[in-house]
């Protein structure tokens, strides 16, 4: 048995684990590009009321 | 007494927004640190250390990330019907970003859950999808969790949304006794609970060991990601206070 080969099931389990990774990084990433957005905009209004 | 009033303390901090924020910035990289340091060790006991399934051959370790993201997926449902609960009754703003925020993050996980199953069926059941008890009381989960989302952004005033979603969320709770005992309930192609009989589970340790590990990462990811959408969401729901001005100044 080869390291990490799953014979003819190889498809299936690196399509779950793929979608797995691919799901949660799209979890990460969401929120910290809505953060980073929302403080620059803060920023730009706070320095347009100045 | 003593005891009362400092919960009672804790709950008024918490339920402050800027020190929400802090202490959930303080936290942030010691769970997502434990987070891969478990989810790295799930994959490599379940991928590697794990033996093989004497029925299901090599194909049963999908049940690695299937099992925890469908526990996950009944979890937050009910997070999110607890914390709708604690936005009804005490009208806590914190509550409601925590309902609605863990929202997507459910629904992120009854996917996989379904998708996994669904490519774990293909090879075992030789069909991608039936309408049996548990994979319909699980799609209407995702169905609850998108429901919820939409109903969210469809009301402009978000407090009033909140409170809007908070009854479906807690209605939607019905659905979980329902995915849960459909196995017990129904003649389903789903197989039975292999872990939850604790008297005599139906799993080798070196099986379950990294089983468990990984929902423990799962658990941790939630809570991780919980904050960091509920750190976003502050940002927008409270640009005008003084504090988010302050923040945003010194980022």
């Amino acid at each position: 048995m080869e390291f990490l080969d799953f014979g003819k099931y190889n498809f299936y389990i690196w399509a779950s684990y793929g979608l797995t990774f691919l799901v949660l990084i799209f979890n990460v990433v969401l929120p910290v590009m809505a953060r980073k957005k929302q403080l620059n905009k803060i920023k730009r209004q706070n320095y347009l009321n100045q | 007494m003593n005891i009362i009033q400092s919960i009672k303390r804790l709950y008024h901090q918490f339920a402050s927004p800027p020190y929400f924020y802090r202490i959930s910035g303080m936290w942030l990289p010691y769970i997502m640190g434990l987070f891969i340091i478990l989810f790295g060790y799930g994959l490599y006991g379940g991928l590697v250390t794990a033996p093989t399934d004497y029925e299901q051959g090599e194909a049963y370790r999908i049940i690695f990330v299937h099992v925890p993201a469908a526990w996950m997926s009944l979890f937050i449902y009910m997070v999110m019907a607890v914390a709708g609960a604690i936005a009804l009754i005490w009208r806590m703003k914190l509550a409601e970003i925590v309902m609605i925020c863990s929202a997507p993050i459910g629904a992120s996980f009854t996917f996989l859950a379904l998708a996994t199953g669904s490519i774990w069926g293909k090879p075992m059941w030789n069909t991608w999808w039936v309408w049996d008890a548990r994979l319909t009381s699980e799609l209407l989960l995702l169905f609850l969790y998108l429901g919820v989302m939409a109903l969210y952004n469809a009301i402009e005033d978000k407090r009033t949304a909140a409170r809007a979603v908070a009854i479906l969320a807690l209605v939607g709770v019905v659905n979980i006794p329902v995915i849960h005992y459909s196995v017990e309930w129904w003649n389903t192609l789903h197989q039975g609970p292999t872990v939850t009989k604790f008297d005599k589970p139906s799993i080798h340790l070196s099986m379950l060991i990294p089983l468990l590990v990984m929902a423990v990462a799962f658990k941790l990811f939630y809570i991780g990601n919980l904050f960091m959408r509920v750190r976003a969401e502050l940002l927008l729901r409270e640009q005008k206070s003084k504090w988010v001005k302050e923040l945003a100044e010194q980022s």
